[in-house]
């Protein structure tokens, strides 16, 4: 079960609307890297994790994923508000409006809709959360290639605060990686599935 | 800056500081030091949400108090931006 709380988990007020960057910005919501293959890609996981730190992390991080979801759904939402048909025709955004008008729709910065193959969920624990550590490098990089191009403080300190959750989440993977490998055979990390394979009874 | 606005960072700020403490704690579950940190924050934490929805308003559909209509809806919701209302970007729109 999850509850919602009404409020964001860091702030986002952007007073100048951008919908050339809006474009840009929208693929970590529904693009390889975003913040929904994120959520469900933890969320997913965690069901056959063989221990109970994996299972609650990757229930917590999932869990804060799909925060920063609506945070990246509320930029991209405060950078299209209000738009003429001059300022849609000017910037590009026609190709996106006319399919969704200014509502919020996953999709990579492409125009490539979501899909579910942008992530696995393999059954295994080291297989699943060495994705996950490449995952949030992956974000991490996504989000320094939008820094770039920006310059508005409005945009980028929101975007600054989901770049370095990235690093911490990292950092929480490899603890939990480190967890898993302690609890095996140290000669046999890989031939052994910590999901699937028992250990025999004595 | 408004009472409102300033218990709402408050609470942002100390929820934050727990979401990242959790997450610590899922990993060093046996950490004090960290324990310690967590037991401090949500005491904080129950005592500033306390305060804004009994002076405010609800953040959490389990929490609507009042005799009064549904206040759930009432209040704005957290996408809108605090320094948005409509109809003020309109006319300093960028599209460089």
């Amino acid at each position: 079960m999850w509850n919602y709380e009404k409020r964001l988990q860091y702030p986002v007020n952007i007073t100048q609307c951008n919908p050339k960057l809006a474009q840009v910005i929208i693929t970590q919501f529904g693009g390889p890297d975003g913040e929904l293959a994120a959520s469900q890609r933890y969320l997913a996981q965690r069901y056959t994790m063989p221990n109970n730190v994996c299972k609650g992390l990757l229930t917590d991080i999932g869990t804060e994923e799909l925060g920063h979801m609506e945070m990246i759904c509320a930029i991209v939402y405060q950078l299209t508000k209000n738009l003429s048909v001059e300022e849609i025709k000017a910037s590009g955004f026609d190709k996106y409006y006319v399919d969704h008008t200014t509502a919020l729709w996953p999709q990579a910065a492409s125009g490539t809709p979501f899909t579910s193959s942008y992530f696995q969920s393999k059954g295994d624990a080291i297989t699943d959360l060495f994705e996950d550590m490449a995952a949030e490098q992956k974000a991490r990089t996504t989000y320094d290639n939008i820094l770039r191009l920006i310059d508005d403080p409005e945009i980028c300190d929101p975007i600054r605060f989901l770049r370095e959750r990235e690093i911490v989440h990292f950092q929480r993977f490899g603890e939990a990686l480190r967890h898993v490998q302690e609890n095996l055979n140290s000669k046999n990390f890989y031939a052994f599935n910590p999901e699937f394979d028992r250990t025999k009874k004595k | 800056m408004s009472e409102q606005k300033q218990l709402m960072n408050q609470l942002t700020s100390i929820s934050f500081a727990m979401d990242d403490t959790v997450l610590f704690l899922d990993t060093h579950p046996d950490c004090q030091e960290a324990m310690e940190h967590y037991r401090k924050l949500r005491k904080m934490r129950s005592e500033v949400l306390h305060t804004y929805e009994t002076k405010f308003e609800p953040i959490s559909k389990y929490d609507v108090h009042g005799s009064g209509c549904f206040q759930w809806l009432n209040s704005p919701w957290p996408w809108e931006g605090g320094n948005c209302p409509c109809g003020i970007m309109k006319n300093d729109c960028s599209t460089r």
